[in-house]
């Protein structure tokens, strides 16, 4: 009996594959004379396999949510009202409304009082408006940076997407001057965005894209088709469309909400 | 990645580097996010633990003094966060699995074949271990970790960790037991 408790003990590890040789001789001997056990063992086992049909839900993400997602973080950290409300949390919203009497008056009435006071303040910050200009010099500095990041975000879309949809003809050299004048822009102006206070990550974008556009301006007037082809191959390949365009519509919001991301390092 | 590689990141996000935080987040994202999946069942509340808890790394990363690994300290946040989760979902839950067990019970009950129900009667049983046989469960078996690890996680003994895992898991098994037949 003493032996029985002593060696139930010791079946997660049997199964496992973790005791040592004589325990696990020890334990098959028992196993032979002893029904429970046996059917404990089958027991584990069973459970244990079945839980490989759940072992990696994280797979069932895209590979877009992934690139994404210490992004989506880091935004967090930076804005922490700025959290992604679960549909169950609308749910409970939900129910507080419809069973609370009490609260949604509540509610109500302090909506309204937000709303009056929206306006009183938005009547006062009229009358404030002259100093309030002054004030705000250092602001349009970086109202004019946000600005002019999003410009080039949404440029550097509207080429990348242009070249990935550029028919060649086959056998012809592309004609690419338009395409080439536009990149030497942009990399004239990230490089003089990337000396400005921006947010590391953007900074970082905008070098990988000047990377590949410093190629792709140099490529000669009677290029091959394959050399304008490994350009697209890389821009594909380092996911540049799709991070432009996360890019730009972070500074879209960023504009909107009035929040910028100032500096290269976090608070 | 080597200890020293990872020792060299942690000192470098303490100092408020950005890069090095992002290195950090995707390296163990993932992990991160089957843990807190593990223990709340759902997408969006994975989702949302995973991130709160690299939120919580960062913000406490300077107490971070390497007593244990980094990972250690990471998935014991995520299990923390996480049954927290469950804790604040548990009224809504409860009253959820009344409407499943009844919807379960009739028709179908016995032709349980897809995979994806397999999965469902798993994942379900899994939730309603207590809560210490659960973080073992999900630790050891859906997170892979070793039953050493799980206990600095947990902070508990192996010997404690291997009990807990026995037991829930032949709990489970009374759950799961109609599927025997069909599984064979
Ligand atoms: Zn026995």
């Amino acid at each position: 009996m003493i032996r029985h408790k002593k060696i139930q003990i010791q079946l997660y590890d049997y199964l496992q594959n973790a005791l040592s040789g004589d325990d696990k001789i020890i334990v098959e001997d028992h196993l032979r004379s002893c029904e429970i056990c046996k059917r404990t063992v089958v027991g584990l086992k069973d459970v244990i396999e079945k839980f490989q049909c759940l072992t990696n839900p994280a797979e069932e993400r895209s590979t877009e949510y992934w690139n994404n997602f210490a992004l989506t973080v880091e935004r967090r950290i930076l804005n922490p009202q700025n959290k992604s409300i679960s549909p169950n949390l609308i749910d409970q919203l939900y129910s507080l409304f419809v069973l609370n009497k009490k609260t949604t008056i509540a509610l109500s009435t302090a909506m309204v009082l937000m709303l009056v006071i929206g306006l009183w303040y938005m009547n006062k910050e009229q009358l404030l408006k002259v100093p309030q200009q002054q004030a705000s010099v250092q602001n349009q500095d970086t109202a004019l940076v946000e600005k002019r990041i999003g410009n080039y975000f949404r440029r550097s879309k509207t080429l990348l997407v242009g070249l990935a949809n550029l028919e060649l003809e086959h056998g012809r050299s592309p004609d690419l001057n338009t395409e080439q004048s536009v990149s030497r822009e942009l990399i004239d102006e990230s490089r003089d965005l990337r000396q400005q206070p921006i947010d590391i990550r953007s900074a970082e974008l905008m070098r990988d894209m000047e990377n590949v556009l410093v190629t792709f301006s140099k490529i000669p007037p009677q290029t091959t088709q394959i050399e304008f082809d490994n350009i697209r191959r890389r821009i594909y390949r380092d996911n540049l469309l799709f991070k432009i365009r996360m890019a730009e519509s972070a500074y879209d919001e960023e504009s909107q909400s009035r929040q910028p991301i100032q500096n290269n390092r976090m608070p | 990645m080597k200890a020293a590689d990872e020792q060299q990141l942690i000192l470098r996000v303490r100092e408020g580097d950005h890069e090095a935080f992002r290195l950090l987040v995707e390296r163990y994202m993932k992990y991160a996010y089957n843990i807190a999946y593990g223990f709340v069942g759902d997408h969006d509340d994975a989702e949302d633990v995973a991130q709160e808890s690299f939120v919580k790394v960062y913000e406490a990363i300077k107490s971070f003094r390497g007593d244990s690994a980094f990972n250690t300290w990471l998935y014991r946040i995520v299990t923390n966060l996480s049954l927290n989760r469950v804790r604040q979902k548990k009224i809504s839950i409860t009253n959820m699995s009344i409407i499943e067990n009844s919807a379960t019970h009739t028709g179908d009950f016995f032709k349980v074949h897809q995979a994806e129900e397999t999965r469902e009667i798993i994942e379900k049983a899994l939730h309603e271990l207590p809560t210490l046989q659960r973080a073992v469960v999900i630790l050891r078996h859906i997170n892979g970790l070793s039953t050493r690890q799980v206990g600095e996680i947990l902070r508990c003994s192996e010997g404690t960790v291997k009990t807990h895992l026995h037991r829930g898991i032949l709990k489970m098994r009374t759950k799961v037991d109609f599927l025997k037949d069909e599984v064979v």
